[in-house]
């Protein structure tokens, strides 16, 4: 009975890893680089070395900014600086009600003489929203990340000597080599990767299993909404004009409530009317969980509305496991454990996909199994190689190119296309050694395009760029060998 | 019984879509139930657990969603380990059914 | 403190790699026996736990170091192994 429970899990580990690897492999690689969003962000804006300026300044002229600007959108959305990301950024709907993202000026508020990108937000929203219309990228993603956690736990239940072979790695005997990379890489990470799923797939849970609210709520939904957020006031707009108090003293006082924890956004609704209000929301310093206190202020009295600090135990569950994933109180040691996690991650993945081709060629292929193979061949070294050229796009695209962010974006759907495509065509043979050898063009490239390194966001993302640029070339020599 | 060395093979075999004894149609239904099945002991579960939990109503709502988070994955699993494919079908009808009725008499109400 | 904590990991896992039966094989070049095993294993883990330890009085917020903590002995494993590999790699097989 026993071995045959394990084959049924060593069959279902294998069959799920065929049908959600591919996009899990994206949302590990894209989930890694999201970990550094703000530094890929500053990457991306050369032209501006930001100097420090204090975080509740910097928000308050980015307020100015909006209310000479913005004045007359509904709602203003202002992420307050950080350490990692030493600007704030504004999201605000135009005159149409699209959304517009944008990096701010930490002396003047303005995003002008900022070229117009994404940055590392590109990473984050694809990382959860796969690019796809809502809701059904967050639900791939959701159903996805469940998918993860059945593939470690059934990983875990196959892994018979997982003690024995716990320090085991014998390189140079093919699959047994493959197969000791993806366990080590699988048991040395293990809870992290056990985390990453679980508190990923709890991020969208709302999104995923919404009758437990509906049963509760009775189909109440605004209520489900302010009960979540006490302190997230809202109301419509009186029709009246009415003036914005100045940001700064709110924003103090929120800052002295919120004990140490720093402020993270302050939401703005109505602002050019008499019914304005402010909602400033809690930081990450030195706690994990997010959203730990919220204010809102009336926005013409600057009156204190509604205070509310986290104490129901399940919500605060939530908010860390929320925090766990999302890692906004991690500073920079943690963050880069994070990052090396999120890539063991994805090379976990990576090589499980790589072990079924393996297997899948010593037997004769047919037709359909054949297909599969190359097309991890197209994901496993076609993705990064779309991701590096979103870099890269930054540096080479026109500054006055209207729609910029978009094109940026739209290169590495390009690319991505472009690599699978290469993949499905070319011998297995040439196109390992040619997509990998395109990637340490790239990663060189990357490297090479944040010169002179004279920040230290230029730095570091050099040092990584050459690193996996090593690497990838490194694998590139050694496939071409063996054609 | 299946020898020591038999499972190893079994389990370094490659080549195999389908695992040992088990037909298409097994595969398919038990696919069925580990995902639609599933979905619904984590909905029901979850609305069972929201309703009975002695605390504010966003507690249980986000009660109820953090435990279908992890019975879905529970049944997935369940559903390809339970042998016999109508013993499966009946457990899984069966917490379905039992979280309704516990849902139904919960002090909240539906 | 850091410093401390991270190299009294690492050599926790070492010493753990070192009384696994393979590592055994590979490090100490010879066999052991159980009770020997079990207490380098032993000694090992309380190295593991020192290293948290230091990392708890060096982290800003204890919950962080607890966060932190595995992330480095990911780290660990992956080097421990790698340095098995190489020396076994060095050294021959035994017999």
């Amino acid at each position: 009975m026993k071995g045959s429970f394990r084959v049924t899990m060593a069959w279902l580990h294998s069959m799920l890893g065929l049908v959600t690897g591919w996009v899990l492999f994206a949302i590990a690689l894209s989930g890694s680089l999201s970990v550094f969003r703000q530094a890929i962000t500053l990457w991306m804006h050369p032209e501006r070395d930001p100097p420090r300026v204090d975080p509740l300044e910097a928000t308050s002229r980015a307020i100015d900014w909006l209310a000479h600007n913005a004045s007359s959108a509904p709602a203003w959305y202002v992420t307050s600086p950080t350490a990692e990301a030493p600007f704030p950024t504004a999201v605000w709907p135009d005159a149409q009600g699209t959304y517009i993202q944008r990096i701010l000026d930490p002396q003047t508020g303005s995003p002008d003489g900022l070229r117009d990108t994404l940055g590392g937000e590109f990473f984050y929203r694809f990382h959860f929203e796969l690019q796809l219309p809502y809701p059904w990228g967050r639900l791939i993603a959701a159903m996805a990340a469940l998918a993860l956690v059945v593939g470690l736990v059934t990983g875990i239940i196959i892994h018979r000597r997982i003690f024995a072979d716990f320090f085991t790695f014998r390189p140079k005997r093919g699959l047994r080599s493959w197969l000791d990379a993806h366990n080590i890489l699988g048991v040395a990470a293990l809870p992290f990767h056990l985390m990453i799923s679980f508190t990923g797939a709890v991020t969208l849970g709302s999104l995923l299993l919404p009758w437990s609210t509906q049963a509760v709520y009775h189909h109440d939904m605004m209520a489900s909404y302010t009960d979540l957020n006490p302190a997230l006031y809202s109301r419509p707009a009186s029709g009246q004009p009415g003036h914005l108090v100045p940001i700064r003293p709110l924003l103090d006082e929120a800052d002295r409530h919120f004990g140490g924890a720093g402020i993270e956004q302050v939401y703005i609704f109505n602002p050019s009317d008499h019914a304005a209000l402010v909602t400033v929301i809690a930081g990450n310093d030195h706690t994990v969980s997010t959203t730990t206190g919220v204010m809102t202020f009336d926005g013409t009295t600057g009156q204190l509305i509604n205070a509310h600090t986290e104490t129901r135990p399940v919500i605060r569950l939530y908010t860390f496991l929320y925090g766990l994933h999302v890692a906004r109180f991690a500073p920079a040691v943690t963050r880069w454990l994070y990052f090396l996690s999120g890539l063991a991650l994805a090379a976990v993945i990576g090589s499980g996909m790589h072990l079924w081709t393996l297997k899948r060629l010593r037997q004769q292929p047919h037709m359909g199994q054949r297909i599969v193979c190359r097309m991890n061949t197209g994901i496993l070294a076609g993705t990064p190689l779309a991701f590096a050229t979103y870099f890269l796009a930054n540096r080479l695209l026109p500054l006055t190119l209207a729609n910029r962010a978009v094109h940026e974006v739209q290169t590495v759907f390009a690319v991505w296309a472009l690599g699978i495509t290469f993949a499905l065509f070319r011998r297995p043979d040439r196109a390992w050694p040619e997509l990998l050898g395109g990637n340490a063009l790239a990663c060189l490239a990357i490297a090479l395009s944040g010169l002179p390194w004279t920040n230290v966001v230029m730095r570091g993302t050099a040092i990584v760029a050459l690193m996996l640029g090593g690497a990838f070339g490194y694998a590139a020599f050694r496939t071409a060998r063996r054609a | 019984m299946v020898s020591a060395g038999m499972r190893r093979r079994a389990l370094a075999s490659p080549g195999k879509s389908v695992p040992p004894r088990r037909p298409r149609l097994n595969i398919a239904l038990r696919t069925l139930v580990g995902l639609a099945g599933g979905y619904g002991v984590a909905s029901l579960g979850g609305v069972a657990l929201a309703l009975w939990l002695p605390l504010s109503r966003a507690d249980g709502a986000m009660a109820g969603i953090l435990f279908g988070l992890l019975l879905w994955p529970t049944v997935f699993m369940a559903a390809f380990g339970v042998s016999g494919i109508w013993r499966l079908v009946m457990v899984v009808a069966g917490c379905m059914v039992s979280f309704t009725i516990i849902a139904l008499t919960a002090g909240r109400g539906l | 403190m850091m410093a401390a904590a991270i190299l009294c990991g690492q050599c926790g896992m070492l010493l753990l790699a070192a009384g696994s039966i393979r590592g055994s094989d590979i490090i100490l070049r010879r066999s052991l026996s159980h009770l020997l095993r079990r207490s380098i294993q032993t000694a090992g883990m309380l190295l593991l736990v020192l290293s948290l330890v230091l990392q708890l009085r060096a982290a800003q917020a204890p919950v962080i170091a607890l966060i932190t903590w595995p992330g480095w002995i990911s780290i660990e494993i992956v080097l421990a192994t790698l340095a098995c590999t190489v020396l076994n790699d060095l050294r021959g097989p035994r017999r």
